[in-house]
């Protein structure tokens, strides 16, 4: 009797699984589970959350001195970089001059020339005067003209072994023979103290207009004939003038000075005394 | 190098700050100091040896600014940045105004005017700028060349 009765209890229980699945099986059940399992699944994904929250609370420390670490490393990386592309921009432009100061070499062959960096200028600031890299034991000696590409610079005024001083034509004690193109007419060239330039003794009959070129005129032996200065800005012409003056544009950026060219072939003559003195018979 | 590589690039107008006498009229300024002449005969010599002017004004100029910086100290020993302040002003203009009269004498021609407002006063302002910067490193040198003796 007792076993009869669990067999059929047994039965019932299959039958009512099989009737469940059945049900669930053919989409009946849905409604009914999902309001089952709804708390289930809110109460599952808020444990999850919160468990997720606590490992990144775990994690976050090691997280963070890993991507300082990595900020670090990247930021040196950018320095390294910087720096880098600094250097190449300063060894382009180098290059850039050089390649200008050769073509300038080669254009000009009957000259030798010794490249020299400005390294300083002279601490006062009345006189115009730039120190240059080559001294005596590249053969750089005083009164050789020095250049760039674009023109007259100055000359040398004090020789050391490893270093020079060059006199700007623009200070205030430079002074050069020059002559104008197209006109031909010979006149002086000064420096002033304003960083200008001033070309005196101009004839009064020449005729001058802004835009002639100034060029070195190779006259008292100080400079090589040709080499180019600048161009006239401005003319100051007064009828009971002896004279006519004119300022001058120079062609070179004196401000901009880092590499010069010296002549080295150039032997500069001191015609002082030939210059007659007064009370000199 | 600094001051003729580097500041001699950066005017006002035409003046240039001059690191060399700041730095001496600092150091002639410190308490326990005592071979201020000799530091002012050593920058004089350097920047004569770099510079075009003629010889003796940098050397005598430095000299004689180091000397009135000796007796302000002196007097007003208690506000060393104001004596800093005051030398540098007054040795700026002795300084430049030497190289004024020296260069003049070897008949440059140096307008006054522009002298004046666009070159000395210029670097006389760049001067003062650089000043206290320059007094405070100076003092620095100083106190751990001469370090103060705690008595105990």
């Amino acid at each position: 009797m007792n076993t009869t009765s669990r067999n059929l209890q047994t039965i019932v229980f299959v039958l009512i699984a099989v009737g469940l699945i059945a049900l669930a099986l053919g989409g009946y059940l849905t409604p009914f589970s999902r309001t089952l399992l709804s708390p289930f699944i809110s109460a599952q994904s808020w444990i999850y959350s919160r468990y997720q929250a606590a490992q990144e609370f775990i994690r976050a420390p090691q997280d963070m001195a890993r991507l300082q670490q990595k900020n670090l490393q990247l930021e040196a990386q950018v320095s390294q970089l910087q720096a880098q592309i600094i250097e190449l921009q300063q060894q382009l432009a180098e290059t850039n001059i050089l390649s200008a100061l050769v073509d300038f070499a080669r254009a000009n062959p009957e000259n030798r020339y010794q490249a020299a960096a400005v390294i300083a200028r002279d601490p006062s600031p009345f006189l115009r005067y730039v120190i240059i890299n080559r001294g005596s034991d590249d053969n750089i000696r005083r009164g050789m003209p020095v250049v760039t590409q674009q023109g007259l610079v100055g000359r040398i005024d004090a020789v050391t072994a490893n270093a020079a001083r060059v006199q700007l034509i623009t200070d205030s004690t430079a002074i050069v023979n020059a002559k104008i193109q197209p006109s031909g007419a010979q006149a002086v060239l000064k420096g002033q103290v304003t960083g200008d330039l001033i070309l005196d003794l101009i004839p009064q009959g020449t005729q001058v207009e802004v835009g002639d070129l100034v060029l070195t005129s190779g006259l008292g032996g100080g400079y090589p004939p040709n080499i180019v200065i600048g161009q006239i800005s401005g003319i100051r012409s007064q009828p009971q003038d002896l004279f006519q003056t004119a300022s001058v544009q120079s062609v070179v950026d004196f401000n901009q000075l880092e590499i010069v060219l010296v002549i080295i072939n150039f032997k500069p003559v001191n015609i002082e005394p030939l210059v007659p003195t007064p009370g000199a018979p | 190098m600094f001051q003729i590589g580097v500041l001699n690039n950066m005017p006002l107008l035409h003046g240039y700050s001059d690191l060399v006498l700041l730095a001496i009229i600092a150091w002639a300024l410190q308490k326990k100091v005592t071979t201020a002449w000799q530091w002012s005969l050593v920058g004089g010599l350097l920047t004569t040896f770099i510079s075009a002017m003629p010889l003796g004004v940098y050397i005598l100029s430095y000299v004689f600014v180091t000397g009135i910086a000796l007796l302000i100290k002196k007097i007003v020993w208690r506000i060393p940045f104001i004596s800093m302040l005051l030398v540098t002003v007054v040795g700026t203009f002795i300084v430049l105004g030497t190289s004024y009269i020296v260069l003049r004498f070897a008949n440059v021609p140096l307008p006054f005017g522009y002298s004046m407002y666009e070159i000395i006063l210029p670097s006389a302002i760049l001067n003062v700028i650089l000043a206290l910067p320059i007094y405070a490193l100076i003092s620095e040198i100083a106190k751990w060349l001469y370090p103060e003796v705690i008595e105990v």
